[in-house]
């Protein structure tokens, strides 16, 4: 498993995929840095990071589109595959590398803390609050960037497949206060992905959009490792 | 070593491989034979545990690839027909990555380089895998096989594509490596199967249609025999006397640059010559020529897999 979460993860630098990640990721927290706190003046960053939410619908399907479908375009699948290694280990590997890129580039946002810290005292419990949930968000994201990657031997069709299904489900969230069905309105909650970030947003600290975030991760990962072994039996 | 019995895989409704059975000894180095779209792939491909077969049961070195697939992995070293090497990497992290994957045991450095000399890739250790030949990708996905020490080696079509000094180069690599392995090699080239390999496994159409060491296959196949005769005399009377011998089933006639002089293609179910001979001296029409006719290994192989036989044969 270490073996391939370390190949994953150096793929990513020995490629443009993670410069490019990273790199846009930077620019626009950069911009929103500017226009939310320096000209803002608001000691957290959850105006920066809420609409970072919208940057990494984009962002995500590129940091994911690899890595299965190029797996199968290559025919190194088959090597995974005949090594001695359970498949939800693969899964478990490449969601880890990918995960691991997206939090690097965090990290890399924690300077902003600084530089706001060097003026006043930022707001320390807010700002974790909201890292958390984009945090959640952003796995959610990739495990469904994951899943969608085992089922097509195209990166580029594999990129476009998650954004329309992240971009489909931030529609949603945007559609669901006009609808009058209480029944219906709770169903696309639930579909709605970003709409629970939003309450780590206003940093309110809630149990529940853990859950909803690490359980549909879960599946998505499971539904991966379903998707490889069934083409295994197929 | 490798127990494989009754295995059908079925794609949507082809049935890609139908009921073959077969076992291979430890040290053996055996031909899996068979025109393109055979089956030969996907009959590896379960063998090695990277598909799963719809029926039937493969069992490596005792242990069944479906109970215990890790240890059976453990065993196997696998060259799929397209080599699966990443194109970014160099030879060395790739084959780096390989070790840590197989949990091979044993100092990574010195196996590697170990590998690596004994395929002739020491030279192209620091270079990026997509700058290398084919020929060197091939050999870089046999290293990649031989990692972890496997005692089984799975070869599909290693020799696909690569120029006439290559495939020489490959084949005496595979030879050397056949000594303490028992290894599974798939062509669809007969002679590259019959130049290393001690057993043969011919299959058409997902089924096997003939199963034997090397040498005694051809012989095997011939169940039938034919010959060559060129006699002076009537052709009719000629054809009719030959149609007479018991045993013959099939005449017909020829001709010659010679006048009265013709060649005959005679088919018989048993061994005819000396019929032929004293037959034709009786009748006084003498034989000017008389040849059995040999099936080389490429004819039968040509033979067995343009006819849709279920017929097996088994030496």
């Amino acid at each position: 498993m270490k073996a391939i979460f370390k190949r994953e993860l150096k793929a990513y630098f020995t490629t443009p995929v993670g410069y490019i990640f990273i790199g846009i990721f930077l620019i626009f927290s950069g911009l929103l840095f500017i226009s939310f706190n320096l000209l803002g003046g608001s000691t957290t960053l959850d105006g920066m990071l809420y609409d970072l939410r919208i940057i990494i619908m984009f962002l995500i399907p590129v940091l994911t589109m690899r890595l299965f479908s190029e797996e199968r375009s290559n025919k190194t699948d088959r090597l995974l595959l005949t090594a001695p290694v359970k498949i939800f280990d693969i899964v478990l590997s490449k969601f880890l590398a990918a995960v691991s890129v997206f939090i690097i580039t965090l990290l890399l946002t924690s300077m902003y803390i600084i530089v706001i810290a060097s003026h006043t005292a930022p707001s320390y419990a807010q700002i974790f609050c909201n890292y958390v949930g984009f945090v959640l968000l952003g796995i959610t994201y990739i495990s469904i960037g994951l899943f969608v990657s085992s089922l097509t031997e195209s990166q580029i069709v594999s990129a476009i497949i998650t954004f329309a299904i992240l971009f489909g489900a931030y529609l949603l969230g945007t559609v669901q206060s006009s609808i009058s069905s209480p029944f219906w309105s709770e169903v696309i909650g639930w579909l709605a992905l970003s709409v629970r970030f939003e309450e780590f947003n206003l940093g309110v600290f809630d149990l529940v959009p853990i859950v909803y975030y690490l359980s549909i991760t879960a599946l998505f990962l499971f539904l991966t490792g379903l998707v490889i072994e069934h083409r295994r039996l197929k | 070593m490798i127990e494989v019995k009754n295995l059908s895989k079925n794609f949507g409704d082809k049935k890609a491989i139908d009921d073959i059975s077969f076992s291979i000894g430890k040290g053996e180095i055996v031909g899996l034979l068979g025109p393109n779209g055979a089956g030969k792939s996907t009959t590896m491909n379960i063998i090695t545990g990277c598909i799963s077969a719809t029926m039937g049961k493969v069992t490596i070195s005792s242990k069944d690839m479906l109970k215990y697939p890790e240890e059976a992995k453990k065993c196997i070293g696998y060259l799929p027909e397209v080599p699966p090497l990443y194109p970014d990497m160099t030879v060395l992290e790739y084959l780096g990555f390989v070790f840590d994957l197989k949990k091979a045991k044993g100092k990574k450095s010195e196996i590697i380089k170990e590998i690596s000399d004994t395929v002739k890739i020491s030279d192209v250790s620091g270079r990026l895998i997509k700058n290398l030949s084919k020929g060197y990708k091939q050999r870089v996905g046999l290293a990649q096989a031989l990692i972890g020490d496997p005692e089984i080696l799975i070869l599909d079509e290693p020799n696909a594509g690569l120029d006439p000094k290559q495939v020489i180069e490959f084949r005496n690599i595979i030879k050397n490596l056949g000594k303490d392995r028992t290894v599974i090699f798939s062509s669809h080239i007969l002679s590259e199967v019959s130049e290393v390999c001690d057993k043969i496994i011919i299959i058409n159409n997902g089924k096997i249609v003939a199963e034997g060491k090397t040498d005694k296959l051809s012989e095997a196949l011939e169940t039938e025999n034919g010959y060559t005769v060129r006699v002076r005399g009537d052709k009719s009377r000629v054809t009719g006397l030959l149609g007479s011998i018991y045993g013959a089933y099939d005449v017909r006639a020829g001709g010659t640059d010679e006048a009265d002089v013709y060649d005959y293609e005679v088919k018989a179910s048993r061994d005819i010559r000396e019929d032929i001979f004293y037959t034709m001296a009786k009748e006084n029409c003498p034989v000017l020529e008389l040849r059995q006719k040999k099936f080389s290994l490429e004819e039968t192989y040509i033979k067995i897999t343009n006819s849709n036989t279920d017929r097996e044969f088994t030496v």
